[in-house]
């Protein structure tokens, strides 16, 4: 990983049309100003992760014989 | 077109019923075209199935089914990203994650899939309000008490 050192209110910029700012530092916590292309999803790490999770566990949480016990779930 | 699947065996399908998710879900960028599988019989689910990935299956419900008063705000880049204009173009379908036992079917309330239903463009998106969590579970715990009432 490249390691970068920045003050607050320094930048980085990646490729041509990403910047990264560092607003504030308060404690342990930086706060961070992205300017992206609007085309371009940016997540929380942690929120990533657990979407990402929960969607494979729901394509693995599924078998043929499952659809038939589904199917019966809300049968009036 | 036709596509083998695991849990359906051989498809047929148009076309034009392609579903493109131009970044794919979140996390998941190597499946990017599905079609849904609606089934008179697997209502209120459906199933959205990749149509590159045969194994690949994910069992769908709307969030409205679960939650009544389902609250979503959602960012106007997401809308733009497939191209909403107006509310009434969109459809929108939260994933379940299945189980076994019925109190332990859960669905992702936090992070639904919107579709332009004209387009045809889909996105996987987080809502900007914070009530619902990733795993809600399918039935509420009172209307499972009920149910088992019932039962009984």
């Amino acid at each position: 990983m490249l390691v970068l050192s920045r003050k607050k209110e320094e930048s980085i910029i990646i490729g041509n049309n990403i910047e990264i700012k560092i607003l504030k530092i308060t404690g342990n916590t930086v706060e961070i100003g992205i300017n992206a292309p609007k085309n371009l999803s940016i997540y929380r790490e942690e929120v990533y992760n657990e979407i990402q999770k929960t969607t494979l566990k729901a394509t693995k949480s599924i078998s043929p014989n499952d659809i038939e016990k589904l199917k019966n779930i809300f049968k009036k | 077109m036709k596509i083998k699947t695991t849990l359906f065996g051989e498809i047929e399908f148009n076309k034009d019923s392609i579903i493109t998710f131009e970044e794919g879900l979140i996390g998941i960028s190597d499946n990017k075209k599905f079609i849904l599988i609606e089934k008179e019989d697997f209502k209120p689910f459906s199933y959205l199935q990749s149509v590159e990935d045969s194994n690949f299956t994910l069992i769908v419900v709307s969030p409205f089914f679960i939650e009544k008063n389902y609250k979503f705000d959602v960012h106007q880049d997401d809308l733009n990203a497939i191209e909403i204009k107006d509310i009434k173009e969109m459809l929108i379908l939260a994933i379940v994650v299945f189980s076994n036992k019925i109190e332990e079917i859960t669905v992702n309330l936090k992070a639904p899939i919107i579709i332009n239903i004209n387009t045809k463009k889909a996105k996987q998106i987080i809502l900007l309000n914070e009530e619902y969590t990733v795993a809600e579970p399918l039935v509420k715990p009172e209307t499972m008490e009920n149910m088992n009432k019932k039962v009984e």
